[in-house]
C-alpha cells in the first residue's frame, strides 16, 4: 500500500516542475475532489524553493468531521539544476479516509519558517454516500467524463473585437501515463483567421493543479484566432486519440499483487478525448470616432515610413519604405493608401512580412517598399498618409500618420526634354520635329461668336413656316376632295328622280303627232340618267362615249349594248323622217323604263 | 419686334466685320514676320469683336504652337475643328501638337462599334447637322405640299417618288442632330492650359491631391462649383481643378 502510493508520487515528480527561487511556495493537491464515504483521499503538499528542504515538518491539515487522518505516506524530493540555479521540491503525502458525506473545504497548510508564514491553497471536496457516486455527479466539475485524462480548451478572452486575437490553447490533463497522442479532428475555426503557434516538436510537460488536483499537463495546440466579423462564434473541439497505459487494477490489498501491478504488466489502450467547444462573442467596433482610414485592424501598431534620399536627379530611383509593426493580425495589413504624384513613375510595392508566432501573442511587421522614379525636375511632395487601427487596450481608435516627404528633383545628366514625356508611340516619333502646316491666309467668313443656327430665330422659322404651308395645302386638298365627293353624290342621288320626271314627260308626248318630242325626251331621260350616275357632263354626250364609260365601270356588256341601242334608236327617230306607230312608241317607252331600272340596279 | 431684331442682325455689325477682316490680315502679316505674340493679340481682337471662324482659330493655334504654348495651341485647334471638323490642315497640326502633351493616357479601346458610332456622330458638327436637317425637312414638306395640291395625275405620281426618300433623309438627319445635341451636352471638353495642374478631391484649395496633369491634356468637364470644374479624363480618373487652368473648347 505504502509502496503503491510512493510509486505514484514518484511518477508525478518525474515531470518537470516550475522553478521557484528565493521563497518557499506551498501547493496542496488531492488525488480526487469527489469521493465516496470510506474511500481514501491522498493529499500532497508540495514545497518548492531554495529553502524547501530545510522545512522538515509539515503538519497535516485538519480533516474535520468529514475526513479522518490516516497517516503520513512520507516525503519525496526532487532537485533540479537549471542554469546554475538549484530548485528543490519536496512533497509530503498524507492519507485520509472519508467518513461523512457532504461538502468540505480542506483548510490551507500553514508553515512558519524564518519568522515568515507560508500558506497553501484550500481545496474544496465533496463526499458522497456509497453507491450514489454516479458518473454524472463525478463529472460535475470536470471538462470530460474521465477524471484522469481530459482535454481543455483555454481561451484568453471570450469577448473580443474583430481582428483582436483570442489565444486558444488545447491542454491535455493526465493522471495516467500517456504514451502517444494523435489528433483526430482539428478544431473548427470558421469565422476566424487562424495563426498557429509553434510549440516545437516535443511536447513540454508541466505540473498543474486543477481544481485542487495535480495533473501532468501539456499544450497540444495553440492558436491565435482573429475573428473576421462581429457576432457570436464558436471554436470547435479538438479530438485526440491517446494511447494510455493502464494497469490491471485489482481490488486487492495484497502486497504481492501490488508488486505485479508494475508497468511491465500493464497494457496500452486507446482513449478518445475531446475538448468542449467555446463560444466567443465578437463585439462590433464602436461607431463613434471611427476614422475614415480605418480598415478593420485591431491590436497595437507602429508606423515607420522612410525615404532613402531626398535629393535625386530625374530618372534615378528612390525607395520609399513603409513599415508597420506591432501586435495583431499582421497578415491582413492593407497596402498603405499612399498618394504618389503623377510625375513619378511608380511600380507595385514589394511586400515582406515577418510574423512571430511564439510567446503570448502574434506580433511582427510588414514592410512595403515602393520604388519611385521621378521624371520631371522640381520640388515634389509626397503627402502624409494615415493608417488607422483599433487599440484593444485603450478601446479607442488610433490613427498614425507618416511624415510628409519633400524631394528635390534635379535635372539628370542624360538627354531629356521636359516638354516631351516618355513613351511615344511609333506614329508619334515620326511626328516629332515635323513642322506644323502654315496659317490660312484668305480672309474667312466670320460668324458671330457662339452663334448657333439651331438656336436662332431662322431655325425656328424654317421649321414652322413650311409646316404652316403644309397644313394649308392639306386643308385645301381636303376641301377640294369634299366638294368633289359631294357633287357626285348629289347627282347620283337626284338621278332617279330626274329620270322619272323625264319619263313621265315622255309619256305625255306619246302620240303620232308628237313623235319627235317623245323620242327627244326619252333620249334625254336615258342619257341624263347614265351621265348623272357616272358623274360626267350630260351636255353633248354621245352614245359611243357613254358606251365606253359604262364598259369602263365593268358593267354587263349585254345591258350596255341594250342601253346604247335604245339611245341610238331614240336618236334615229328624233332626227329621221321615218314615223313609228303608237305601239312601237309604247314598246320603246316600256323598254327604256326597264333599261333604266336595270342600270340603276347594276350601278 | 422680331423683324426689328433681324434688321439689327443684318445691318449693325457691318462696320465691325470690316474691322475683323483687317485685324485678321494684320495678324497674318505679323505671323509671317515671326511676331507671334503680336499676331495673337491681333487674332484675339477679332474674337473680342464677337466673331469667330475656323481659319481664325487655326491661325491662333499656329501662333501659340510657335510660342511653345501647347495648351493654347491645342485649345484653338480644337475650337477650329469644332467649326470645320474635316479640315485636313487643322487635323494635321492638332496631331503634331498632341505629340508634345506630357500625359499619355491609356484610353481603353472602346471597340469597333462604339468607335464607328462616335465617328458617325462627330463627322458633321452640330451646325452642319442642323442645316442639313432643316434642308431635308423643307424639301420633304415641299414634296408633300405639291403632292396634295397638284391634280394632274402624271405629275402627282412623279412627286410621289420624291416624298419617301426625302422623308427618310429628314428622319436620319433629325436623329443625328438630336444625338449630336445630346453628345455635346455630355462632352463639354476642355484643355489644360497650365504647365502642371494638381487635381483635387474636392472643389477647395485645401482638398486632398488626387493626381496631377499637364499642359495640353484633353479632359471632359462634368460639373462646376464656384471657380472649380469637376473633370474626367479619358481613362476615367476624376477630380476637381481651378477653372482658370482649363480652356473650354
Amino acid at each position: 500500500m505504502v509502496f503503491k502510493y510512493a510509486k505514484m508520487i514518484c511518477l508525478l515528480l518525474l515531470l518537470t516542475l516550475p522553478v521557484q527561487a528565493q521563497t518557499v511556495q506551498i501547493t496542496a493537491s488531492v488525488d480526487q475532489t469527489t469521493l465516496a464515504v470510506n474511500q481514501q483521499l491522498v493529499l500532497s503538499v508540495e514545497l518548492t524553493g531554495e529553502d524547501a528542504n530545510r522545512i522538515t515538518s509539515v503538519p497535516p491539515p485538519d480533516g474535520g468531521d468529514y475526513l479522518r487522518f490516516y497517516g503520513s505516506r512520507g516525503t519525496s524530493q526532487n532537485i533540479q539544476f537549471i542554469n546554475g540555479k538549484t530548485s528543490i521540491s519536496i512533497t509530503h503525502t498524507f492519507v485520509y479516509m472519508a467518513v461523512k458525506a457532504g461538502s468540505y473545504t480542506i483548510s490551507p497548510v500553514t508553515i512558519k519558517y524564518k519568522d515568515k508564514t507560508y500558506q497553501s491553497n484550500s481545496i474544496p471536496i465533496s463526499i458522497v454516500k456509497t453507491g450514489t457516486s454516479s458518473p454524472g455527479s463525478r463529472s460535475e466539475n470536470r471538462e470530460d467524463d474521465s477524471e484522469d485524462l481530459f482535454l481543455r480548451m483555454l481561451t484568453s478572452k471570450q469577448r473580443v473585437y474583430p481582428n483582436e486575437p483570442v489565444i486558444v490553447t488545447f491542454r491535455i490533463y493526465a493522471k495516467v501515463s500517456v504514451t502517444g497522442i494523435n489528433p483526430v479532428q482539428m478544431p473548427e475555426t470558421t469565422g476566424f483567421w487562424a495563426e498557429e503557434f509553434d510549440l516545437g516538436t516535443r511536447l513540454q510537460t508541466q505540473n498543474e493543479v486543477y481544481k485542487g488536483v495535480r495533473y501532468a499537463v501539456a499544450d497540444i495546440k495553440k492558436y491565435a484566432l482573429f475573428p473576421t466579423s462581429p457576432g457570436k462564434k464558436t471554436i470547435g473541439p479538438l479530438t485526440l486519440d491517446c494511447q494510455v497505459r493502464v494497469r490491471n487494477r485489482r481490488q486487492s490489498k495484497d502486497v504481492f499483487d501490488s508488486f505485479f501491478n508494475d508497468s511491465f504488466f500493464s497494457r496500452t489502450v486507446t482513449r478518445k478525448i475531446s475538448s468542449k467547444p467555446v463560444a466567443i462573442e465578437v463585439l462590433p467596433f464602436p461607431a463613434t470616432n471611427k476614422p475614415s482610414e480605418f480598415s478593420g485592424l485591431a491590436g497595437r501598431f507602429d508606423l515607420n515610413a522612410t525615404l532613402d534620399k531626398n535629393n535625386v536627379k530625374t530618372n534615378e530611383g528612390i525607395t520609399l519604405r513603409v513599415r508597420i509593426s506591432g501586435q495583431g493580425n499582421i497578415s491582413i495589413i492593407p497596402k498603405p493608401d499612399l498618394f504618389i504624384p503623377a510625375d513619378f513613375e511608380q511600380y507595385e510595392p514589394t511586400v515582406t512580412q515577418n510574423i512571430n508566432r511564439s510567446g503570448n501573442g502574434i506580433s511582427g511587421h510588414k514592410t512595403f517598399e515602393y520604388v519611385l522614379i521621378p521624371r520631371f525636375p522640381g520640388q515634389q511632395r509626397i503627402r502624409p498618409f494615415a493608417f488607422s487601427y483599433f487599440d484593444t487596450g485603450k478601446k479607442d481608435y488610433v490613427t498614425l500618420r507618416s511624415p510628409e516627404f519633400t524631394i528635390n528633383v534635379e535635372k539628370g545628366d542624360e538627354e531629356y526634354n521636359s516638354g516631351i514625356g516618355s513613351g511615344f508611340s511609333k506614329e508619334e516619333i515620326e511626328l516629332i520635329g515635323q513642322d506644323i502646316r502654315f496659317i490660312k491666309l484668305h480672309s474667312p467668313r466670320f460668324s458671330p461668336l457662339e452663334s448657333r443656327f439651331y438656336q436662332s430665330f431662322y431655325f425656328v422659322a424654317l421649321l414652322v413656316f413650311p409646316a404652316l404651308l403644309f397644313l394649308l395645302a392639306l386643308a385645301y386638298q381636303r376641301h377640294m376632295e369634299k366638294l368633289n365627293k359631294n357633287r357626285a353624290y348629289a347627282r347620283r342621288r337626284g338621278a332617279n328622280r330626274l329620270a322619272r320626271k323625264r319619263l313621265s314627260q315622255t309619256k305625255a308626248c306619246l302620240g303620232e303627232s308628237t313623235q319627235k318630242e317623245f323620242y327627244s325626251e326619252m333620249s334625254r331621260a336615258l342619257l341624263g340618267f347614265a351621265a348623272d350616275k357616272l358623274n360626267i357632263s350630260s351636255a353633248g354626250i354621245i352614245s359611243t362615249e357613254l358606251e365606253k364609260s359604262l364598259k369602263a365601270r365593268g358593267l354587263d356588256a349585254e345591258l350596255v349594248d341594250m342601253y346604247i341601242a335604245l339611245v341610238q334608236k331614240c336618236d334615229l327617230y328624233r332626227f329621221a323622217t321615218t314615223s313609228s306607230s303608237r305601239e312601237e312608241m309604247e314598246q320603246a317607252f316600256k323598254k327604256a323604263k326597264e333599261a333604266i331600272i336595270k342600270l340603276e340596279k347594276a350601278l | 419686334m422680331t423683324s426689328l431684331m433681324i434688321l439689327m442682325f443684318l445691318f449693325m455689325p457691318q462696320a465691325d466685320l470690316g474691322q475683323a477682316g483687317f485685324s485678321f490680315e494684320n495678324g497674318n502679316q505679323l505671323y509671317q514676320n515671326g511676331k507671334y505674340e503680336q499676331a495673337i493679340s491681333q487674332y484675339r481682337s477679332v474674337i473680342d469683336l464677337g466673331y469667330e471662324s475656323a481659319s481664325l482659330y487655326y491661325n491662333l493655334g499656329n501662333a501659340y504652337f510657335k510660342l511653345n504654348d501647347i495648351g493654347h495651341a491645342i485649345l484653338y485647334y480644337e475650337k477650329a475643328k469644332k467649326l470645320a471638323p474635316r479640315d485636313a490642315d487643322i487635323l494635321h497640326n492638332l496631331k503634331i501638337a498632341r505629340v508634345y502633351v506630357v500625359d499619355k493616357i491609356q484610353v481603353p479601346n472602346p471597340g469597333f462599334i462604339i468607335k464607328q458610332w462616335n465617328r458617325l456622330i462627330t463627322f458633321f458638327n452640330t451646325h452642319q447637322l442642323s442645316v442639313m436637317m432643316v434642308a431635308f425637312y423643307i424639301f420633304f414638306l415641299l414634296t408633300l405640299i405639291l403632292y396634295l395640291v397638284i391634280r394632274k395625275s402624271h405629275i402627282k405620281s412623279l412627286i410621289k417618288f420624291l416624298v419617301y426618300p426625302s422623308a427618310f433623309a429628314f428622319a436620319v438627319f433629325l436623329l443625328l442632330f438630336l444625338l449630336r445635341l445630346d453628345y455635346d451636352r455630355n462632352h463639354q471638353r476642355g484643355i489644360v492650359l497650365e504647365e502642371k495642374v494638381t487635381v483635387m478631391s474636392a472643389p477647395s484649395e485645401d482638398a486632398k491631391e488626387v493626381f496631377s496633369i499637364h499642359r495640353g491634356l484633353e479632359l471632359i468637364i462634368t460639373d462646376q462649383s464656384g471657380d472649380y470644374y469637376r473633370i474626367r479624363l479619358a481613362d476615367g480618373k476624376e477630380g476637381w481643378l481651378p477653372g482658370s487652368d482649363v480652356g473650354r473648347i
